[in-house]
């Protein structure tokens, strides 16, 4: 089994290896991630590395002047494999939480963890408010649907003690039932809302009903690039190159590139604050 | 992994903020079913094929699949034909407690129609016909001789099948109603303590199971008063 | 005490059980006031017989006529009938759950739609006649045989009936117990009751019956005064079911 595996990883890496030809002279830098994550890091149908991890890491590159080689790695065996040195960094949608921090350091996000509501199309509820607060009265007596044991329902719990909360086991029988009315309104991963529901036919009837909830003592501090430890030098480039793609731009427009709305962080808020 | 009896004992009042679910599931849906097996029991003695051919087939469906598909095919299932989420029945349906209810009660109303018919089939010919003999009616002898008689039979099978119901009610758990199970699972899914959860809410099962046990073996012994002891 | 009125007419009773001929060309009338006794080997047809003519079987062929009711698939024809017959079986069939009173409430209640204290009055009143008024609120797993037949006898009366069945109602007996359920019936016989007795109670037959008739292989063999079939049976098989019978 264990041979088995490891032809795979081979073959996976002969495969996924594609090294940008440029000066014989730049830094290369090995990129992990699984290539099978849409629309984050997958493969098009022409062979091409694609998505928005692909792009940050483009970016990045770019910026601080490396070559970027992909290596595909099954996801449990991420944090090992960049351990191991099979790899430099981690560029694979990976959340920034205190048990990797322990292994691992990570540069600043450059994608929030953010939760937004759906509901019906065409209802004004006033929910948020202007500066997109949400006006707890209002959600008073409305079915909001959540995943067991997600930050979001902790949110709920914290922010909207008058909604009843209904808790799924996933998020497709929770927008199924969104779609049936069994809910008011779902929150959720807005990402996953418009790639399942949204995009879909099931979901024609259904927008977003609240601006993004971007509140990292409920829902984490987001996406970051992962590097060994002890890297400070690298990490301070990436970290850097992120700086510049934030404060210009690029990021934002990586994410509109995939989904309607935007993904990253809208402002620079400085390294150190993970 | 080493248990932590603190957590168990911590989790206790927390978990049981979702039996009165529980109960209300197992207390509706046992009413359902005793309902639902009374009518099919009739249907399937009524001696008309088109009475008990439906009823035969009812408890055939019930009891030859799964309670947990039973329940998503209820909650999930009826939903996807727009007429029904237009009709009358939705605002049963759109909950998921009454959908479970429901489930629960059609299922253990196939179990307990077999229960009702084999006590029915115990009680002695000759009852009914003394019944017949003195002049009582159809329904007369069936409400006054055969079904206290059958009941009586029945109760020590019905005792098994309701703490079955109580052990069902977990399912509901699947379509966010937070029961005893529903609750545990939330706990478990915020503290990753499972061991001590789970075995508090099967602390709380055992519990009710034990209450019920015992609550049914007196009513069977108030029910068995005028049967001859050791015979 | 016979009179002279028919209650019941048998013409020519035929029943059958699949292949088995149960009954085959029964006929038979008993007046009003006569007391019948039906014996014969086990198989013979007594039961069966005895059971047509309150329809708790059902006959294939011929006529039936009870009090003036033919029985027919008409139910009420066979309503009519039961009100007016009652019977006593070899089994007793109390009913388990009901104390002793309530057995004997139960159908006058229910079908002759009395109120509760006149039931209970009637009740008490058969209880007495069958002497066992102090069991009325006993259930009847807790009394003898003798006095579980004693108190179905009362059931069957409460309902005031005119005519009364008995199928082999002390067979199930222990020995000891047949005599009070015997003095019972012989109590009812002298008020003038209507009875069809299947016993294989030779004695009771000899002093209470006015006509034995004797079955054998689903017919009726002879039909005779117990005098007359007692001492001078017409048929080999009577003569060798007696000396069967009378040698225990």
């Amino acid at each position: 089994m264990m041979k088995f595996k490891s032809l795979l990883a081979a073959a996976a890496m002969a495969l996924g290896v594609c090294g940008l030809v440029q000066g014989a002279q730049a830094e290369t830098l090995r990129v992990g991630m699984e290539c099978t994550y849409f629309p984050f890091n997958y493969r098009t149908p022409e062979g091409e590395m694609a998505g928005y991890d692909v792009d940050v890491a483009k970016g990045v590159a770019k910026i601080i002047g490396a070559d970027l080689d992909y290596v595909c790695q099954k996801w449990d065996g991420m944090v090992p494999a960049l351990l191991a040195n099979k790899f430099d960094i981690i560029v694979a949608s990976m959340s920034i939480t205190e048990e990797r921090l322990k292994k691992m350091d990570f540069s600043v996000p450059y994608r929030v963890s953010i939760g937004r509501f759906l509901g019906p199309k065409g209802k004004d509820l006033k929910l948020f408010d202007e500066a997109g607060k949400p006006v707890p009265a209002n959600f008073d007596g409305l079915r909001i649907g959540v995943e067991r044991g997600s930050t979001y329902s902790s949110w709920i719990n914290a922010k909207l003690p008058g909604a009843t909360l209904q808790v799924y086991d996933g998020n497709e029988p929770m927008l199924l039932d969104l779609a049936n009315g069994r809910v008011d309104l779902a929150i959720t991963n807005p990402m996953k809302a418009y790639l399942d529901f949204l995009s879909k036919p099931d979901g024609a009837g259904f927008e977003f009903v609240s601006p993004p909830i971007d509140e990292k003592e409920f829902f984490g501090i987001g996406v970051g690039i992962g590097v060994r430890k002890g890297q400070d030098e690298l990490l301070k480039r990436i970290n850097g190159a992120l700086e510049t793609m934030i404060k210009d731009g690029s990021l934002k427009e990586y994410s509109l590139k995939y989904f309607p709305f935007a993904i990253n962080p809208d402002n620079w808020q400085g390294v150190g604050t993970n | 992994m080493t248990l932590d009896p603190q957590l168990i004992l911590d989790s206790l009042p927390l978990i049981a903020q979702g039996l009165g679910i529980t109960l209300k599931l197992l207390f509706y849906s046992s009413l359902f079913g005793i309902a639902l097996a009374v009518i099919t029991l009739l249907m399937r003695i009524s001696g008309r094929w088109y009475l008990s051919w439906p009823a035969q087939a009812y408890i055939y469906f019930f009891r030859g699949t799964p309670i947990l598909v039973q329940i998503f095919i209820i909650y999930y299932g009826l939903p996807q034909f727009g007429f029904i989420r237009n009709s009358i029945l939705w605002p049963i349906l759109r909950e998921p407690f009454t959908c479970c209810v429901i489930a629960l009660g059609l299922n253990s109303g196939a179990y307990v129609s077999e229960i009702l018919r084999g006590g029915v089939l115990g009680v002695d010919k000759g009852l009914t016909e003394a019944g017949k003999a003195l002049g009582l009616s159809s329904p007369q002898r069936f409400i006054y001789i055969t079904a206290p008689i059958a009941i009586r039979l029945s109760l020590p099978a019905y005792s098994n099948e309701f703490i079955s119901t109580l052990k069902a009610t977990a399912l509901a758990s699947t379509v966010t109603l937070m029961d005893v199970t529903g609750v545990a699972r939330t706990l478990v899914s915020q503290t990753y303590a499972p061991y001590e959860i789970f075995i508090a809410a099967a602390i709380l099962y055992l519990a009710f199971a034990w209450i019920s046990y015992v609550a049914l073996a007196w009513l069977e012994a108030r029910a068995s008063r005028y049967v001859k002891k050791g015979n | 005490m016979s009179g002279t009125q028919p209650v019941i007419v048998l013409d020519r009773v035929c029943k059958n059980f699949g292949a088995f001929r149960a009954l085959t060309n029964v006929s038979l009338s008993v007046s009003k006031g006569e007391k019948l006794v039906v014996c014969g080997p086990s198989g013979s047809g007594k039961s069966t017989m005895i059971r047509c003519i309150n329809r708790l079987e059902e006959h294939d062929g011929g006529r039936i006529i009870v009090n003036g009711h033919e029985l027919t698939k008409d139910s009420r024809n066979i309503d009519a009938v039961r009100r007016e017959v009652g019977m006593v079986f070899q089994n007793f069939n109390l009913f388990p759950h009901l104390t002793v009173i309530k057995n004997l409430m139960l159908a006058p209640r229910l079908v002759r739609h009395k109120n509760k204290d006149e039931a209970r009055a009637v009740a008490m009143k058969y209880l007495e006649r069958v002497r066992i008024p102090n069991q009325a609120d006993k259930y009847p797993s807790q009394l003898s045989g003798g006095q579980q037949q004693r108190v179905a006898i009362a059931r069957a009366l409460c309902m005031n009936p005119e005519i009364m069945l008995f199928d082999e109602p002390t067979s199930a007996l222990d020995p000891e117990m047949i005599a009070e359920v015997l003095d019972v019936m012989t109590d009812l016989a002298r008020e003038g009751m209507t009875m069809v007795c299947v016993t294989h109670e030779m004695g009771f037959a000899r002093s209470v019956a006015d006509k034995i008739v004797f079955m054998d292989a689903g017919e009726i063999v002879e039909a005779a005064t117990p005098e007359a079939f007692f001492t001078k049976p017409q048929t080999e098989r009577a003569r060798q079911f007696l000396s069967q019978i009378l040698a225990h």
